[in-house]
């Protein structure tokens, strides 16, 4: 065991290979477009890439993420008891977006799924978040609230 | 007890409040609150179970040889160690037993004391954090199964019913060599509940935990199992973003084959190791081995854990759990960056140069119905321009406002052009990585080299290089660690060292029309070669980068490599130098496979001297196993001509 580890310890410090050594997520949640996508990652360097370093150290209770952090993006009360379509949409906002432009993709079968959209409805359902693509994402900037209340204001 | 004790205990006011009441003639209220007491003393707290009687339950447990069985080992993660055994978690919290990580027969005793006999207290009492030794106890022990315990432990019940664990797949994020992270891949374990989407399971990661930002330290510590590993329970959704999104890897999933009960227990078993930690080892107690102990957690009759070599890829524990048939269908995810290769290649020349310029900024979404493109074209145009664009904001070219402005302004115009074609996404998918050749190889040889017989023989644990077949590895990728090859003269009937590689990766990412990655190479290693005073085994450090271009057979790249020679016949020991290399790796049928290649060094410093080659490659797939090479090279070093061909056999397991 001891010369195994030792040889291959040469070779991990050439390779710098952590193979699955994965950092736990910090969650630098803000609000729109953009601000979900780097939700796992300390920060976008090559270091923390390459060695997927956590800059958060263990919190007992983030290693058990079911419901995703609500840091500076809060569920807002009138959404209701769904909690988990709200945090879909605030998680998963840009391709949700690129979902709804195109008019198809797992992201929008998701959303339909979660909203109990029957499956015969869900092509209308697409088509009429396609055409109102522009009422929904007008800033980028809009919380998943406001996008997650237009989404069902056009789709009525 | 004295019954004159005035201690404020329970026991001693409960006797003072008796006596107060027996000196007074209120009869009846003391049989009234007799009566109370008897009914209170029914609903006593739930753990307690007052019928249970925990010293005979031990002693059943023991008469049953519990610990002996299967399923506890499973639970505990013990292993045969010697005589005994030996749990394979670290973490003394796991353990109920002060000597529970070596004894699987005290550590059933003290659980049993602890589950049944311990009133409950909370979250952290054994009986919400021992989920799984709970249920298997109870079914063993033939106890019943408490309805009350549901409600003392709202944390594991709220979890228990968001995942709603019926399904489970085995994840699989391919390697990106560009990323050396990623390099040995990784494996997750998704649980599914009643949804359909896959994106809404919940992903659960065994990983280590470190804030060591230091390379060299942090390599040297995963080696030695200096960091703690923790499984982790996230939405795999966030998993998704991660790897597909930001590492650029594709995503490969493998249902598997268990049914609800046997994935309810591995989530049971998964909830009993949560803030639990195994020391961390890059090789084998990595993720991918500590996944396994979950699957045996599902169906205790497979034994994984047991069956693995020195280290563990994560693609062969693809195959050990297929070799199991718990594998029944596998689906591919392509990258973000995947999908934009797949995007541009989808553009003619025009519309690339139109996607560039949107991806650019140079060209408004709205502008695009002006330039005379037909709307198929547009969307084709649009949607691989905002891959592109979202692709630059994951590599961090690009600020937030410019993103979403950018981003919204090509889907808003995307938006207006209706349906378009049929689903693009659900294109082909490449082979299954465990259905690639395997890990190991061994090569036969026989050839010509300086105009003599040589045999040789070659051995490479791992993993894949540009000649073996690509199908299942990242096409223009090459990892290959620890390979020796020896070579025997036929004629001076001597066995000699010819090479070792510690390291020779390559990472060819060609060039697209959105991204323009650099193709890099690392070499280590010893190898035996001419030298100004004959043939000498030589250690070698090397290094190169440059770009890749991708052509309908192949892929032809041109590279600036570095090297560095060191042996004590080279004049000051050493010999450094630069130079450049250039070839053109192809697929030519479906079995055949050519690669050829120039490389140019001048040395510099120490030795002045040059080193020059040329060499075709030639690989013939028979089978998964069984391949066959011919390389032919000619080759000039330190003023040493020299020819040599070598055809091969090689086997992979």
């Amino acid at each position: 065991m001891k010369i195994k580890r030792a040889t291959g310890g040469f070779l991990i410090m050439l390779v710098a290979a952590g193979s699955c050594v994965a950092g736990q997520a910090q969650n630098n949640c803000g609000c729109g477009l953009g601000t979900m996508l780097w939700a796992n990652k300390a920060d976008g360097s090559i270091l923390s890439q390459t060695m997927q370093v956590t800059t958060n150290g263990i919190l007992g209770n983030q290693t058990f993420g079911i419901t995703s952090g609500t840091l500076g993006c809060e569920q807002p009360e009138s959404i209701g008891a769904d909690d988990r379509t709200f945090a879909y949409v605030r998680d998963n906002m840009d391709g949700l977006a690129r979902d709804i432009a195109v008019g198809q993709g797992e992201y929008l079968e998701t959303l339909a799924e979660l909203l109990a959209v029957p499956v015969e409805s869900r092509d209308a359902f697409a088509d009429s978040l396609q055409g109102n693509f522009s009422q929904i994402f007008v800033t980028g900037e809009e919380s998943a609230a406001v996008v997650l209340e237009r989404i069902v204001t056009v789709t009525g | 007890m004295s019954s004159n004790g005035l201690s404020p205990s329970p026991g001693n006011f409960f006797l003072m409040v008796l006596t107060a009441f027996l000196s007074t003639r209120h009869r009846s209220i003391f049989c009234f609150l007799c009566l109370v007491f008897f009914l209170l003393s029914l609903c006593r707290p739930a753990g307690a179970e007052p019928s249970l009687d925990v010293a005979g339950l031990q002693q059943r447990a023991v008469q049953l040889k519990l610990y002996e069985q299967r399923y506890w080992q499973v639970l505990l993660h013990y292993r045969k160690r010697g005589d005994g055994w030996e749990s394979q978690i670290d973490d003394p919290g796991f353990f109920l037993a002060a000597n529970g990580k070596t004894s699987p027969r005290d550590e059933l005793v003290a659980t049993v004391a602890a589950l049944f006999g311990q009133p409950m207290a909370g979250e952290e009492s054994p009986r919400c954090r021992y989920v799984a030794r709970q249920a298997w106890l109870r079914k063993a022990l033939e106890l019943p199964v408490l309805a009350a315990d549901a409600m003392k432990c709202p944390d594991f019940e709220r979890t228990l019913q968001r995942v709603a664990p019926q399904a489970a797949t085995l994840v699989f994020p391919g390697s990106y060599p560009n990323s050396p992270a990623s390099m040995f891949g990784h494996t997750l374990l998704n649980f599914h509940g009643p949804y359909q989407s896959k994106q809404l399971a919940h992903a659960a990661n065994y990983s280590a935990f470190t804030d060591e930002t230091n390379g060299f330290a942090y390599a040297l510590k995963g080696i030695a199992g200096g960091y703690r590993g923790y499984y982790s329970l996230l939405p795999y959704y966030d998993k998704i973003k991660e790897y597909s999104g930001l590492e650029r890897r594709d995503i490969w999933e493998f249902r598997l084959r268990l049914t609800p009960e046997e994935t309810r227990k591995m989530f049971l078993h998964l909830w009993e190791l949560r803030n639990i930690y195994s020391d961390y080892y890059f090789f084998d107690e990595n993720c991918s081995y500590n996944l396994l102990f979950l699957l045996e957690a599902a169906r205790p009759d497979l034994s994984l854990t047991e069956q693995l070599p020195l280290w563990v890829m994560p693609v062969d524990t693809v195959r050990l759990v297929d070799r199991h048939d718990l594998i029944a269908e596998a689906s591919y995810r392509p990258s973000v960056a995947t999908l934009l290769s797949r995007q541009a290649a989808g553009l003619d020349s025009r519309e690339t140069l139109l996607a560039q310029k949107l991806a650019g900024g140079e060209l408004q979404g709205p502008e695009l119905a002006e330039t005379g493109l037909g709307a198929e074209g547009q969307i084709r145009v649009l949607e691989a321009a905002a891959t592109a664009v979202e692709l630059q904001f994951l590599k961090k070219e690009l600020e937030l406002g410019d993103y979403r402005r950018h981003y919204l302004q090509l889907l808003s115009t995307r938006s207006s052009l209706g349906a378009g074609p049929a689903d693009r996404r659900s294109e082909h998918s490449p082979l299954r990585p465990d259905h690639g050749h395997g890990s190991f190889r061994l090569a036969l040889g026989l050839g010509y080299s300086g105009s003599r017989w040589v045999q040789e023989l070659d051995f490479r644990p791992v993993n894949h290089s540009l000649l073996d077949p690509e199908a299942g590895y990242l096409p223009g990728s090459q990892i290959e660690l620890g390979t020796v090859a020896l070579s025997f003269n036929e004629e001076k009937k001597h066995v000699l060292l010819k090479r070792i590689k510690l390291v020779d990766i390559v990472s060819l990412a060609p060039v697209n029309a959105f991204d323009a990655p650099v193709s890099w190479l690392v070499r280590v290693g010893l190898r035996r070669q001419a030298l100004p005073e004959g043939r000498h085994l030589v250690m070698y450090m090397g290094t190169g980068a440059g770009y890749a271009w991708q052509r309908s057979r192949g892929l032809g790249y041109l590279l600036l490599e570095a090297e560095g020679l060191h042996e004590r016949h080279l004049q000051t020991d050493i010999a450094i130098g630069g130079g450049a290399s250039a070839g053109y790796l192809a697929q030519i049928t479906a079995i055949w496979r050519l690669h050829a290649r120039v490389r140019q060094i001048h040395y510099l410093v120490g030795e002045r001297a040059w080193s020059g080659s040329i060499d075709l490659a030639q690989s013939l797939r028979i089978d998964r196993q069984n391949n066959l090479s011919l390389e032919v090279a000619r080759r000039v070093d330190f003023g040493d001509w020299a020819t040599e061909g070598m055809l091969f056999w090689n086997r992979y397991w």
